[in-house]
């Protein structure tokens, strides 16, 4: 008798483990995934990732119409999404996490401003971590940060990716960062990638993320003969180093990370749309070899629940521009790989062993590719995978001079 | 009857079905040699864990191996590094999962995308532009990889009949023998039957010149005549040893060498040895050294083995082909005796081709001659208790430091680790 109730208080303390609690007929738990992303600051980027993470849930199963949910093991876990602002600080992104240990989170899906001051504790509490918009080098590492995984492009990627690119073209090129984190891992990123061809380089020049007027540095840019410029910076200052270089009729040819598609950049420049032509930036592709079906399946589901991602822009002729759920896209695989992690272990009991399952299950991306980590690699969008986009009447196209970026169809932006 | 039997069984009777009419006697029957791409035993190449996810890459795919065995005073495997390069030709995605016992696997040298691993496999996806190289340094589980090794080796120093092992540098009586035995033989069903023997011999011709050319062997049709007999032979990979013992330092005097022949180099003796194990000459090789050593240390043995698809036993005798050597009347019985040697050659492939796989390709579609793979064999210092040393940045640092990481007992892959980031 009193073993059966020793049992009987072990199963609680287990539900109460996941923040649950035991319903009727089966056993029903509740399981918390935060999203710590900069609603304040960034909210086109908080606003996809925190979407991303409600359609993955959903479509990770369903325990009702529209509630987010799974039975494994004859336990319901109902899926409960808690957005978090971080506003970019890395301290407010400190009280974020606490906040998921005490709520017991099962996963915190991570912009990743301040990850490298908020893994250890998520990692004690045993939380994975999915970074899904931050691509810096160290923010990574499957040895040290055996919690943390990524579903973004890498920023060493992005630069290589860039260097392979820009590189036989024979373009001297100046290197423009902001003073973000984003902008100082990017700088890192383009230094390494450069490395073996510093003739290259014409320039490497700080852009201050506060300034406006950006015409000094753009002149000095100029002025040591670079012929192509890589602006590695959030999307208020790729709009205001393009403005800076098209009001003083400089058509240089500019490159950028992914930012470079947020929609703030052409929201920005609206007055000036033919600036936006020719801008181009490397990202993530968002479709598989087999063609562009399933992100459009994905991109459907997107707009049915939220509606369109409005850029507030329009095209020449007056219609009106859409952009792509790319950013949800990446946290919503996040947390499929993460549900099927749970189901292979049989329920999200044993924190580490989930973790280690996040290395050995694959699930059929948004895009229709597979997307898996494993244990050597907590990187979900592999280098191989960046490409280039072109800017032409504020909707963007796949490049055709690079090989990868020739294969991809356009996706649809104009519904 | 053994798992690699009936898989020879297999091979053998689907090449016995259309031959079967022929028991009665009556008509001729058409029969083909065993395929050498139908595997005679379990393994190579090596098991895993089933594939994470469906191998896709819509190009070809060429592999070379460089298998480093580290083995200890007495010839025992104690460390397997596989150094994996792939070669994909073609444009597009590429998503693979290649079974393998793997402890831990990192970027090998040259490699344009990193490998990953999961539980029992190696991993890699990404885009091929048109040709990608993919490289990974695979530390492979002894206890699995070890027994499916191709050759096993025995070597035994002893100085006034006590054994030499450790640091140690003694004089006295030397004693020395060395075994190499290729391990790759295995037991398969083949059939013995007559056929036209000008047919078979142009047959045979065309099988040798495309394996000599690095193409694929032809399917060559055998018209049999009478009875066909199901019969079991050994198969093994014709493997190509080169090999030596070294000292580090110490002299011998009256130094009695068999088997091998002995050359000093940087002040060094050493003893080497080349030859050829199966393929027609025997399975296993010995070299025996005797003599007066002085301060003389534990040898280093250093063995190079590689499956060679160039059969010696498909080359005619006393002609350049076997169409002119039986008509100059140089085989005897040549209406039952070429399809032995059709037979044999074929099940010789299939063994080398195994190994030469192994860590399997992933694109089984590639013709055998495009897969290659070498074995490496050292002793590696014996292991003391305490710290193990720094590693050092070359290949055989690394898997001198995997097999010393065995040895004391630590994991083999957290001191791979440490050397990767040295």
């Amino acid at each position: 008798m009193r073993r059966r109730w020793f049992l009987a208080l072990c199963v609680l303390t287990v539900l109460a483990g996941c923040g649950g609690d035991s319903g009727g007929g089966g056993k029903v738990a509740r399981l918390t995934i935060v999203v710590s992303a900069p609603f304040s600051r960034s909210p086109y980027v908080a606003e996809t990732i925190a979407r991303g993470v409600e359609l993955g849930a959903l479509d990770s199963g369903q325990v009702a119409a529209g509630k987010a949910g799974f039975n494994v093991g004859g336990t319901t876990y109902e899926l409960r999404v808690l957005q978090l602002d971080s506003g970019l600080s890395p301290r407010q992104a400190l009280r974020n996490v606490r906040r998921a240990v005490a709520e017991k989170a099962i996963a915190i899906v991570d912009e990743g401003t301040g990850v490298d001051a908020t893994w250890s504790i998520a990692r004690r509490a045993g939380i994975p971590i999915g970074i899904v918009y931050q691509g810096g080098t160290g923010l990574v590492d499957p040895e040290r940060r055996p919690n943390v995984f990524r579903i973004a492009p890498t920023d060493h990627g992005v630069a290589f990716r860039l260097a392979e690119y820009l590189i036989p073209k024979g373009l001297k090129i100046a290197l423009l960062y902001d003073d973000t984190g984003y902008g100082q891992q990017g700088a890192r990123a383009l230094d390494e990638a450069f490395s073996r061809n510093r003739e290259a380089v014409a320039t490497r020049l700080l852009l201050p993320s506060g300034q406006s007027d950006l015409a000094p540095q753009i002149l000095r840019a100029r002025r040591a003969g670079a012929t192509a410029l890589i602006v590695w910076a959030r999307g208020p200052t790729i709009a205001n180093a393009l403005a800076a270089a098209r009001s003083r009729n400089w058509s240089v040819p500019v490159y950028t990370p992914p930012a470079g598609a947020d929609p703030v950049v052409r929201q920005q420049l609206a007055d000036h749309p033919e600036w936006v032509d020719g801008l181009t930036f490397a990202g993530g592709r968002l479709t598989a070899e087999v063609g562009g079906t399933a992100f459009e399946v994905f991109a459907t589901r997107y707009r049915d629940a939220y509606g369109p991602d409005r850029v507030g822009v329009e095209t020449r002729a007056g219609v009106a521009v859409t952009q792509p759920p790319e950013y949800a896209m990446y946290p919503y695989d996040f947390v499929r790989l993460l549900v099927a992690a749970i189901r292979s272990v049989e329920g999200p009991q044993d924190r580490d062993a989930v973790l280690s399952a996040m290395n050995e299950v694959t699930v059929a991306g948004a895009n229709g590719d597979e997307r898996a980590f494993n244990r050597r690699n907590h990187d979900g969008v592999v280098d191989d995978d960046v490409y280039f986009a072109r800017f032409r009447d504020m909707v963007f196209r796949p490049v055709k001079d690079d090989p990868l970026s020739a294969t991809l169809p356009a996706i649809d932006q104009l519904q | 009857m053994t798992r690699s039997v009936r898989l020879a069984v297999l091979v053998v009777a689907a090449a016995l079905v259309s031959a079967a009419p022929a028991a009665g006697a009556v008509p001729p029957a058409i029969l083909a040699f065993p395929s050498p791409r139908v595997p005679l035993s379990v393994e190579p190449p090596l098991m895993g864990s089933p594939a994470s996810f469906p191998v896709r890459f819509l190009g070809h795919i060429t592999s070379a191996q460089r298998i480093r065995v580290a083995v200890d005073e007495t010839g025992r495997p104690t460390a397997v590094i596989d150094t994996l390069r792939l070669t994909l030709r073609g444009s597009g995605d590429y998503a693979l999962s290649i079974p393998a016992p793997v402890l831990d696997v990192r970027p090998g040298s040259g490699t344009q995308s990193d490998p990953g691993i999961r539980r029992g496999s190696i991993v890699w996806l990404g885009f091929s532009p048109g040709r990608r190289v993919l490289v990974a340094d695979a530390v492979l589980d002894v206890r699995k990889a070890g027994p499916v090794l191709p050759v096993r080796t025995s070597l035994e120093a002893t100085v006034d009949g006590r054994p030499l092992t450790g640091r140690e540098r003694r004089s006295g009586s030397l004693d020395l023998r060395l075994a190499v035995r290729n391990a790759t033989s295995v037991r398969a069903l083949a059939f013995a039957a007559q056929a036209d023997p000008l047919a078979l011999a142009d047959g045979l011709d065309r099988i040798r010149r495309a394996i000599r050319a690095g193409r694929d062997a032809p399917e060559i049709p055998i018209s049999v005549r009478g009875r066909v007999r199901a019969r079991s032979v050994q198969a093994e990979a014709a493997l190509e040893v080169e090999g030596e013992l070294s000292f580090a330092s110490g002299r011998t005097r009256g130094l009695r060498v068999e088997g091998a022949s002995v050359v000093r180099t940087d002040g060094r003796l050493r003893i080497r040895f080349s030859r050829r194990l199966g393929d027609g000459h025997p399975l296993a090789l010995e070299v025996r050294a005797t003599g007066e050593a002085l301060r003389l240390p534990p040898p280093t043995l250093r063995l190079r083995v590689t499956p060679t698809l160039r059969l010696e036993s498909l080359d005619p005798p006393g002609a350049s082909t076997w169409r002119g050597a039986v008509r100059a009347g140089l085989v005897e019985r040549p209406g039952t005796r070429l399809i032995d040697v059709g037979v044999a050659a074929f099940l010789r492939l299939a063994r080398v081709n195994q190994y030469r796989n192994f860590i399997g390709n992933p694109d089984p579609g590639v013709p055998i001659p495009a897969n290659e793979a070498v074995f490496e064999y050292e002793t590696t210092a014996s292991v003391a208790p305490g710290p193990a040393p720094a590693p050092e940045p070359s290949g055989l640092g690394l898997l001198a430091t995997v097999a010393l990481a065995a040895g004391a007992g630590l994991a083999g892959a957290a001191l791979l680790v440490a050397w990767a980031h040295s």
